[in-house]
């Protein structure tokens, strides 16, 4: 069931959280929102989930508009950030309670909790009270609660932030099976650019309540549709570098750490190296090229000190344009790679 | 902050504590003892404070005395009457106040109105509203073609009467407590059984009530103890001046039995006795909560 977001807006008081966004979530896809926090992102999941109401817009479930349902009758499971298990009731009950709202027989109640802790690996701890259970344990149940009435959609938010590095990892891609196994069609919510990578089909980008950019996490690398997107994806941040006026446009520059090249002996290039950062693999290196200051990565081989004298080149494919004024995605003209070298060799003007 | 405990450092902490603990000591705690020593006083000179005999023949005449057994009866009925009734409307109430609505801090003061308010101008206006001929109780029966009842002058209902005013005395102060109460709840819980299919009254019930379990537990103790101790309200509302609580004694309780011996009849040794016993039971049904509460955790 392909989940429908149309022309949908929220806001609060004067604030507009969301704004005007449209956009189409197939059936059967693991899609995350991801942006900054304060993008929108949880309150577009909150409209879905219909806690919140949308001030403008219709969601639409497959063909049913459920804009106006009341989220008890939307039949979608959500896993919240610290995971609201019922504090009173057991783990068995907690997986019981949506099939319990459901009127399912106790039996078979009990049998599909059963089923689904299995899924999840909680089936031993079934009579214990959530405050006895690790951060780990309690996102399991939270999951299988959320998923044992078979929703249509699922909806997570968050639901990793609360856990260590090392079991995020885990979790991660323990949803990601369990999602393929259901089937379920799930929006995963979430400010970490490397988890949204990791576990989806495809990324909806927000920022300012609006979608920046929504595709497969390659294109959202490979080709930022704008400044912010290029920006926000990547680690290192992606360098920038504004170039004056070529044909009357301003341009800015997008070069990520890893299509810089030091001293491979191409270029002409010339920088300063300001600090020299050793990650294992690879040697992150900050420069200054005629004022800009630009981060490369050279791999451990290469020997640079802070400041020595080194040059620089850069693949030629893979550097972004962007027209500065509407910060969107251009076309580079034949020109303007020169352009860009003149502006990094300075001086030459 | 000098963190050793000297002996010159707790000295100067006791010097603060003086005039609490004296306070405490000469209005509470001596009164305490000295009753308690009292109910076994069994010939002795008031006032000349000597004590002949001491035994437990006060314990026998409060025991035997049918009028007690009557005063307990009754103050059970009272307990049973009030607290739940009580309980269950502050939670209907809480629960509508702590929900959005409109003028919600106006019906918050409306309902604490009552608890602050002066007992005895509070019983003047109850006894206008229970009057046989004129009250207004009376007349909004008579919409239903009840006959008017004598609220307080017939034996029958006088209870009744007494149990109605209380409710809706003590109403005020349990909505402010289990509106705390519902504060403290995490709104997480209530949107996730949302999520889960829940609808409003099933929320309240399978979510809200047992959440809200530990402030129910609260004022629960707190409306047991402070029912077996109801006096003023049988005092005010009967305007019983030291004689009869109720028409024919029929709301006397333990507490006014007490209040009577002590000073109708000045048999001190039996008021303190009646004291001491009534002491026992409401520790044996707060000991009898606490063990509930913990049996179910």
């Amino acid at each position: 069931m392909d989940i429908r977001l149309k022309e949908i807006s929220m806001k609060f008081s004067n604030t507009t959280a969301v704004d005007n966004i449209d956009v189409t979530i197939k059936s059967g896809e693991l899609v995350s929102l991801l942006g900054p926090s304060g993008c929108g992102k949880s309150t577009t999941l909150f409209m879905i989930a219909g806690l919140n109401k949308p001030t403008k817009g219709e969601i639409l479930f497959g063909d049913e508009c459920i804009t106006n349902k009341e989220p008890e009758d939307r039949e979608i499971g959500m896993v919240f950030q610290n995971y609201a298990l019922y504090p009173h009731m057991t783990v068995l009950k907690n997986i019981m309670f949506p099939l319990k709202m459901k009127k399912v027989s106790k039996e078979e109640a009990r049998k599909r909790a059963e089923k689904i802790a299995e899924i999840v690996q909680v089936e031993k701890l079934l009579d214990r009270k959530p405050k006895q259970l690790s951060g780990g344990q309690q996102q399991r149940v939270a999951i299988a609660r959320a998923l044992v009435k078979n929703p249509k959609v699922l909806l997570l938010d968050e639901p990793l932030s609360n856990l260590d590095a090392r079991l995020r990892i885990e979790m991660r891609e323990e949803i990601r099976q369990i999602q393929k196994k259901t089937g379920v069609t799930t929006i995963f919510v979430t400010h970490d650019q490397e988890e949204a990578m990791s576990i989806s089909d495809n990324i909806i980008v927000m920022n300012l309540g609006k979608i920046q950019q929504y595709s497969s996490a390659g294109d959202l690398y490979n080709r930022p549709e704008n400044i912010f997107v290029a920006q926000f994806i990547g680690n290192p941040k992606i360098n920038t570098i504004e170039i004056d006026e070529i044909n009357d446009k301003k341009i800015v520059v997008g070069i990520r750490a890893e299509d810089i090249h030091i001293n491979d002996g191409t270029s002409v290039i010339k920088g300063t190296v300001r600090y020299v950062e050793r990650m294992g693999r690879d040697i992150l290196v900050k420069l200054n090229c005629n004022g800009k200051d630009i981060s490369a990565y050279a791999s451990k081989e290469v020997k640079v000190d802070v400041n020595d004298e080194v040059s620089i080149s850069m693949d030629k494919g893979n550097i972004h344009w962007f027209e500065k004024e509407s910060q969107k995605r251009i076309e580079p003209e034949k020109d303007w790679f020169e352009a860009l070298m003149k502006s990094f060799q300075g001086g030459t003007k | 902050m000098n963190k050793k405990i000297t002996l010159k450092s707790s000295l100067k902490a006791y010097l603060y504590l003086l005039p609490a603990v004296a306070v405490i000591g000469v209005f509470v705690i001596y009164p305490l003892i000295k009753s308690f020593f009292m109910s076994f006083y069994v010939k002795y000179d008031y006032f000349k404070d000597k004590v002949y005999v001491y035994g437990i023949d006060n314990y026998k005449t409060v025991l035997s005395d049918p009028v007690f057994w009557h005063a307990m009866r009754n103050t059970m009925i009272f307990v049973i009457g009030v607290v739940p009734i009580s309980i269950i409307i502050s939670i209907l109430i809480a629960l509508m106040l702590n929900s959005k609505i409109k003028f919600g801090g106006l019906f918050r003061t409306c309902f604490f109105m009552p608890y602050v308010t002066s007992l005895v101008a509070v019983s003047i206006v109850w006894r206008w509203i229970y009057h046989k001929d004129y009250g207004i109780l009376n007349y909004f029966l008579g919409i239903f073609g009840v006959h008017p009842i004598a609220w307080l002058d017939n034996p029958d209902v006088s209870m009744i009467a007494l149990i109605i005013l209380s409710i809706w005395k003590n109403i005020g102060y349990n909505v402010i407590i289990f509106l705390a109460g519902l504060q403290t709840i995490d709104k997480q819980y209530e949107l996730a059984a949302q999520i889960d299919g829940a609808h409003y009254f099933k929320r309240v019930w399978n979510i809200v009530i047992p959440l809200l379990s530990p402030t129910t537990f609260f004022v629960a103790i707190v409306s047991v103890i402070g029912s077996f101790k109801i006096f003023d309200e049988v005092y005010a509302l009967f305007n019983s001046g030291g004689g009869m609580a109720g028409p024919s004694d029929s709301a006397l309780t333990v507490v006014f039995y007490i209040f009577r011996k002590f000073y109708g009849e000045w048999n001190f040794g039996v008021a303190s006795a009646a004291s001491f016993i009534l002491f026992l039971v409401i520790m044996v049904f707060t000991v009898a909560q606490f063990c509930y509460a913990r049996k179910r955790g």
